[in-house]
């Protein structure tokens, strides 16, 4: 076994950190306050080739896997747990592109999708709830040469900047439902995005409604073949969605185990550091075991997808156990904070409400939890 | 025209966030550089950057050069992404224990022989630990061209010259130069960006060629310890005078006591 990240892969980080640290970081108050990303980040990340990690290098992206997008989600969650998730969904949308689209729509879409001029929402959720896709509404009604789409997504990431978004219609009712994936671009009436959410935390990320009011989509844009939506979906949910959740989730655990450490060295209390405290250094403890634990599964799940393999369990696994202990963590570093935790002058409040949120995203931990225990009890083995 | 043949000189230094007094062995005074990680110097940094820009304007190569143990060829990476084509790790024990003198005749050696059609040579103006300044106007010397230092404005003219602002502690010197040169460079010249992912990919294709003195076949007076004039005396933490003091109580009594604390140390008069 080797533990190791390759030479390259720690290059990536260091360059993930310096940039996160220097182009990101100033950033966050503003983000805070008024609940906008800054398009110039989306930009300056694109340059960077962030959206292309996975996407091979004849497309314009760098290909360098899914360990690499583990790295750099991480890297920029430990600064802005905003500016990961919607990096994070963004990838999702071009991910689905990618590993789902034909020859002319990865001309036409995934090149300016590297470039960050295509912003790619991945749009699946609807108000019957996210974790039951096959509940999907949203109709896609075949004509001759297009579909025509009608619908409301909710508690789509990215809903207020995208551009284009992969959508996930149904197609069929009878015999047997069935549904497909579409790629509906600004350029098609009848495609707008809705309200925003009030959200308590990834602020800066919106998350909000996409409607379609008959809006007409060529044939051409249908995303694989008519049926298969619902594999497409739940194929980059696993994939893109949950993976890019736990990127997120090793970043603002990263932060906080560091802000808590910071904290406890410089807080002085009875004539010495807090952290000579056991009530203290227990709870540093704890979050260091977390989150080196979170980040053997994650990264162990993610390597399996550079492998080829499936890793869905896995996934799914470390969905759960690495967003509950991000959770853990950020309540853990505000207790150790005591009443400055509860400030906004310490981004340990930032964390903690930021955690929250990665608890029902891309499927409850409750339908990670089911994904896992049915995988393992219907086994054989 | 073929372009510019540039050198960029890179120093490896010990990073300034895992340094602190414990790390200074308090029996022999220095610092066992092994047990730390290694960045690039922050100015040679600003080096590179600058390297690489005039490269995109210019056109042609820009080769790194560096100094230190073999353990470090693998950080050479980072110089690759950085934006050097091709860079070489002169790497001797022989060279160990060098001073500014010994290590800036090593170094001339090296780009004689293998960077001979130089144009430019770019250096940080200083190093995070030595801090003398030295090596850059010295490999001048070495080199035979003239040298500009601190500098912190720089183009490239379609006729072969170099426009330069040279930074004075008052003022600046505006010089227009020509080729072979060589300038060292302050923080102001430009922002270093850190490496996009597909210059960590591109500079899987590059190379780092690890020199030894049998390759230079140097005279051994004048490397490593032995061509060292200097000599190393003692390393020590500077003493902090900063203390730091939690004023509490109602807002007007805690500015009187820090009015108080101002006037007797003599900040507001008595």
């Amino acid at each position: 076994m080797n533990f190791q990240f390759t030479a390259e892969q720690e290059l990536l980080r260091k360059a993930v950190r310096e940039f996160a640290e220097t182009q990101i970081a100033p950033l966050v108050d503003e983000m805070e306050r008024t609940d906008e990303m800054p398009m110039e980040l989306i930009k300056k990340m694109a340059n960077q080739g962030y959206y292309g990690v996975t996407i091979p290098q004849a497309y314009g992206g760098s290909n360098l896997g899914h360990v690499a997008r583990l790295i750099i989600l991480e890297e920029i969650g430990r600064i802005s747990a905003a500016v990961s998730m919607s990096l994070q969904c963004l990838q999702f949308g071009g991910g689905c592109l990618n590993s789902s689209g034909n020859e002319a729509q990865k001309q036409k879409y995934i090149l300016d999708f590297v470039q960050g001029k295509n912003i790619a929402a991945a749009a699946i959720t609807e108000a019957t709830g996210g974790s039951d896709p096959s509940a999907t509404a949203t109709e896609a009604i075949e004509h001759k040469d297009y579909y025509l789409l009608n619908g409301r997504k909710v508690f789509i990431t990215n809903s207020n900047i995208a551009n284009m978004a992969v959508v996930l219609a149904k197609t069929k009712d009878e015999p047997k439902k069935e549904f497909s994936a579409f790629i509906v671009d600004k350029s098609m009436a009848g495609f707008r995005a809705g309200r925003v959410e009030n959200k308590i935390g990834f602020k800066g990320c919106g998350t909000g409604e996409l409607i379609f009011e008959n809006c007409k989509v060529p044939k051409e844009n249908l995303l694989g073949k008519p049926g298969q939506g619902l594999a497409i979906a739940l194929k980059g949910i696993s994939e893109y969605g949950r993976v890019g959740i736990i990127g997120v989730a090793l970043g603002i655990m990263r932060a906080s185990y560091d802000a808590a450490l910071k904290f406890s060295r410089e807080r002085v209390m009875y004539g010495k550091p807090i952290s000579n405290l056991p009530a203290v250094y227990y709870r540093i403890a704890e979050m260091y075991a977390d989150l080196e634990a979170s980040r053997l599964l994650a990264y162990r799940a993610v390597w399996l997808l550079d492998q080829e393999k499936n890793a869905d369990v896995e996934i799914a696994a470390a969905k759960f156990f690495v967003t509950e202990a991000a959770l853990r963590c950020t309540r853990k570093a505000m207790d150790i904070h005591g009443g400055y935790g509860c400030v906004k002058e310490y981004a340990v409040e930032r964390y903690c409400r930021d955690a929250q949120l990665l608890i029902p995203a891309d499927g409850t931990n409750d339908i990670q939890r089911m994904v896992v225990g049915r995988t393992l009890t219907a086994s054989k083995k | 025209m073929p372009g510019l043949q540039i050198a960029v000189c890179v120093k490896f230094v010990l990073d300034p966030k895992d340094v602190s007094e414990e790390s200074i062995d308090s029996a022999t005074g220095i610092i066992n550089r092994a047990k730390y990680k290694l960045v690039i110097n922050p100015l040679d940094k600003h080096a590179l950057f600058a390297a690489r820009q005039l490269q995109k304007v210019a056109g042609g190569v820009v080769t790194a050069v560096s100094m230190g143990p073999p353990s470090i060829a693998e950080d050479l990476t980072e110089i690759l992404s950085l934006g050097a084509d091709h860079a070489f790790l002169l790497s001797d024990s022989l060279f160990a224990g060098a001073d500014t003198l010994a290590t800036s005749y090593t170094l001339a050696c090296g780009i004689k022989k293998f960077i001979s059609n130089f144009d430019l040579i770019l250096c940080g103006a200083k190093s995070l630990d030595g801090s003398t300044a030295q090596v850059g106007p010295q490999l001048a010397i070495h080199l035979g061209v003239p040298c500009v230092t601190n500098v912190s404005a720089l183009s490239w003219q379609q006729n072969g010259f170099f426009n330069l602002r040279m930074k004075l502690e008052d003022g600046y010197l505006s010089f227009t130069v020509k080729p072979p040169v060589l300038f060292t460079v302050n923080r102001n010249l430009n922002t270093p960006q850190p490496p996009t992912l597909m210059d960590i990919v591109m500079a899987r294709s590059k190379k780092v060629t690890v020199i030894s003195n049998q390759d230079l076949g140097l005279d051994l007076n004048h490397v490593g310890l032995a061509g060292s004039p200097t000599r190393f005396k003692d390393m020590f933490y500077p003493p902090s005078k900063r203390k730091r003091e939690l004023l509490s109580g109602l807002p007007e009594e805690m500015v009187n006591t820090l009015f108080q604390e101002l006037r007797t140390k003599g900040i507001f008069g008595q």
